[in-house]
């Protein structure tokens, strides 16, 4: 279409067609301007493509300020890359005509994190249902429209007759929240963007909801990227993740071996600080290289300053994405000798999910 | 020397028992428009010197209200409607506006959750710290300036902070920081209780680790107790010694932490157990069926049981309960609320299945 991917000089596995979203060398940088000390790089340089067939569950996490929610909203079309180019189907996003923008926006739905504040207190939950029916031309009758309506609150587990004709506040945050799921649901997209959809309900409730949005994946071949800052969560849903820190990637692969065998020093210290449910796994009480902060001039890793491992090379220069496995990733110089040789796309780096 | 002398006796268990914190038959109620909300309803434990303990629950479960109550912070239209409430021996009902403000913070103080909205953002860090301690201590205890502002360092050091931040406002500071200087507020005046509540619900978890260890040293270092409430069982599991779990405003178990997640007795407990996702075996956390019940009108007999997999016989949740299943006579559950009882040592339930071996 209107842009010739061909064009771009990019890894292999990108050919735009196997692919249902693609990310190219994608980066992200807010403030700036005239006044270079006040930039912040959100999202720096992440390529990554979403397959069509059996694309699975990637989870994205990071803690506040990793970049996460900023992929999701890049992801999303909300915003725009600083640099680099978002492929739908093989288009850049950036330049969509009408058409095949609104395409788009049906077919990359988001999931928000508090489901509150998403509805209008004054509409009852069915407003937040039908608008999208209405705004997509799904149905051709009311009555269909509310079959297709019921149709999808069945699917996240909901008896419709418990929560149509309600008011937001008259539901409970988990059911607030598996009617979003349900309204992503209603448009059949490919890819849902969900960004921290449990961190507001209560642990009962959770697995119930990210049952929900496993079985659209399994059951209907939607594509989930999960935004979490919760590594259990992560490592129970996703087939793959990306942990991120302060805009960069820093370690890709397969969740399980990510998450149990992790190989970036941030990674490493993520996963020890998860608070374990067994009160005989208590934490280490190491409190070293703890302290957040850091030197903003800092033009190599970004984890430097906090890092116990920390080389020279690491504070002037930022290290590659090293292929550590066949499904693993790390951007560590540790691994620069015993390295597979470098990753481009993280997506290269996935576990195949069939 | 077990919680057994609060829930049994009425006479004053005094200090010397080894408790810091004595509860008994405490009941906060909420006047609304819809009727009267039991919110804590008959909650009764202890607490022994230099002992943490967790209180989880979810959303609504009481967990909050209660710990408010207890430094009577609770807020109309929430009345303490009955109860005792004793701190190293002293009826914190029974004393007067003057003497619990005198109260907070010397004996018993609070690290708020999200330190962020509880700092006031106009003040430097010192003059936070410094208005606590003069605030809370009588006239003749009230330490002089250069005192004070070597009290404030100390206390920064304490907490993980350098000197310097005593002159930077709240914005300044990190979200981590900020519940450092909280910690350091809230332990100005060696308390002998430490409320917490939620203290790290809004940060990552590499912070929360350091809150949380921080937080484990000053209490061990001035063997004062903490009351940890919150709803992440992770969190529990690595910092409390006994923990507490309510539902729907009953405290439903109280238990030490190993022998509480190694084998739960309460089923409600056991199904918060089962829903909890770990990083070893995939697939393997389910949630709880059904909603917590409304407060107004909470449902007759044991308030779980329309959800309780046990009442429901439902087969695949049996496991270790078959027995207990077996003697239970079932139309208890809909009629009965059930006690909390002792039913071993330091293990208390309030569950009919257990009502035979009390």
């Amino acid at each position: 279409m209107a842009t010739q991917i061909a064009d771009v000089s990019t890894p292999s596995s990108t050919n735009g067609t196997d692919n249902v979203l693609e990310l190219q060398n994608v980066s992200k940088v807010f403030g700036g301007g005239l006044l270079r000390r006040t930039t912040t790089i959100a999202v720096d340089d992440v390529s990554l493509g979403i397959p069509r067939e059996n694309p699975g569950i990637i989870a994205v996490a990071g803690e506040s300020g990793s970049g996460k929610t900023t992929l999701a909203r890049l992801m999303l079309g909300i915003i725009p890359p600083t640099e680099g180019a978002i492929y739908f189907n093989g288009s850049d996003i950036a330049t969509l005509n009408r058409t095949d923008r609104r395409e788009f926006r049906r077919e990359v739905q988001p999931i928000m994190q508090d489901p509150f504040e998403v509805y209008n207190p004054f509409y009852k939950v069915d407003h937040v249902l039908m608008s999208p029916v209405q705004n997509f031309g799904l149905a051709r009758s009311k009555s269909e429209a509310r079959d297709l309506v019921i149709e999808s609150l069945e699917t996240v587990g909901l008896r419709y007759q418990e929560t149509l004709g309600r008011f937001p506040h008259q539901l409970s945050g988990g059911q607030r929240q598996r009617i979003m799921v349900a309204r992503a649901l209603l448009l059949k997209p490919r890819i849902i963007v969900a960004d921290e959809p449990v961190s507001m309900v209560d642990a009962s409730l959770r697995a119930t909801i990210l049952g929900s949005i496993d079985l659209l994946n399994k059951e209907l071949g939607i594509a989930v990227i999960y935004i979490t800052h919760d590594l259990t969560t992560a490592f129970q849903i996703s087939d793959n993740i990306i942990v991120m820190y302060q805009g960069s990637v820093v370690e890709t692969g397969r969740v399980e071996d990510v998450i149990q065998n992790p190989q970036h020093p941030y990674t490493q210290l993520l996963v020890e600080s998860i608070p374990r449910p067994n009160p005989r796994e208590r934490w280490g009480r190491d409190m070293a290289s703890q302290e957040t902060g850091g030197d903003m001039d800092n033009t190599g890793c970004r984890f430097a300053p906090r890092c116990p491992y920390v080389m020279t090379e690491c504070t002037t220069e930022m290290p590659p994405l090293y292929r550590v496995g066949d499904t693993q990733a790390a951007l560590c110089y540790l691994h620069r000798d015993a390295s597979l040789g470098n990753v481009q796309s993280i997506s290269d780096v996935f576990k195949s999910s069939s | 020397m077990t919680i057994a002398e609060a829930v049994t006796t009425t006479i004053d268990a005094s200090s010397d028992s080894g408790n810091v914190l004595e509860v008994e038959n405490l009941k906060v109620y909420y006047d609304t428009d819809a009727g009267q909300v039991k919110a804590v309803d008959d909650v009764s434990f202890t607490l022994k010197k230099g002992e943490r303990m967790g209180l989880v629950g979810e959303s609504g479960s009481g967990k909050t209200t209660m710990a408010m109550a207890l430094m009577r912070l609770h807020k109309p239209p929430a009345i303490i409607a009955g109860g005792r409430v004793r701190l190293d021996g002293v009826s914190l009902l029974d004393l007067n506006e003057d003497e619990m403000r005198q109260t907070r913070l010397r004996d018993i103080a609070l690290v708020p959750q999200g330190a962020m909205n509880s700092l006031n953002p106009v003040y430097r860090v010192r003059d936070q710290i410094v208005d606590g301690i003069k605030h809370h201590t009588s006239g003749d205890e009230m330490p002089n300036k250069n005192m004070l502002i070597e009290r404030v360092v100390e206390l920064l050091n304490s907490v993980g902070l350098d000197a310097n931040v005593a002159e930077m406002y709240p914005h300044e500071l990190s979200g981590g920081m900020k519940q450092r200087v909280a910690l350091a507020i809230a332990t100005s005046l060696r308390p002998k209780m430490i409320l917490a509540d939620e203290p790290t619900s809004a940060l990552d978890v590499v912070v929360q680790r350091q809150i949380m260890l921080t937080l484990e040293q000053l209490q061990q270092e001035m063997q004062a107790s903490v009351l940890l409430v919150g709803h992440d069982m992770g969190l529990m599991a690595q910092f409390a010694d006994v923990l507490g779990v309510m539902y729907a405003g009953h405290l439903v178990e109280f238990a030490p932490i190993q022998e509480i997640f190694e084998e739960p007795k309460h089923p409600y407990t056991k199904k918060l157990i089962s829903s909890l996702p770990d990083i070893e075996v995939k697939g393997q956390f389910t949630g709880i069926d059904g909603l917590p019940p409304t407060l107004v009108v909470p449902p007759p007999g044991c308030r779980f049981h329309p959800r309780c997999p046990i009442y429901n016989d439902d087969e695949g949740f049996r496991g270790e309960f078959t027995d207990l299943r077996g003697g239970l006579n079932t139309d208890l559950c809909t009629t009965v609320d059930p006690h909390l009882n002792e039913i071993e040592p330091r293990r208390w339930v309030a569950c009919h299945m257990y009502e035979g071996s009390a």
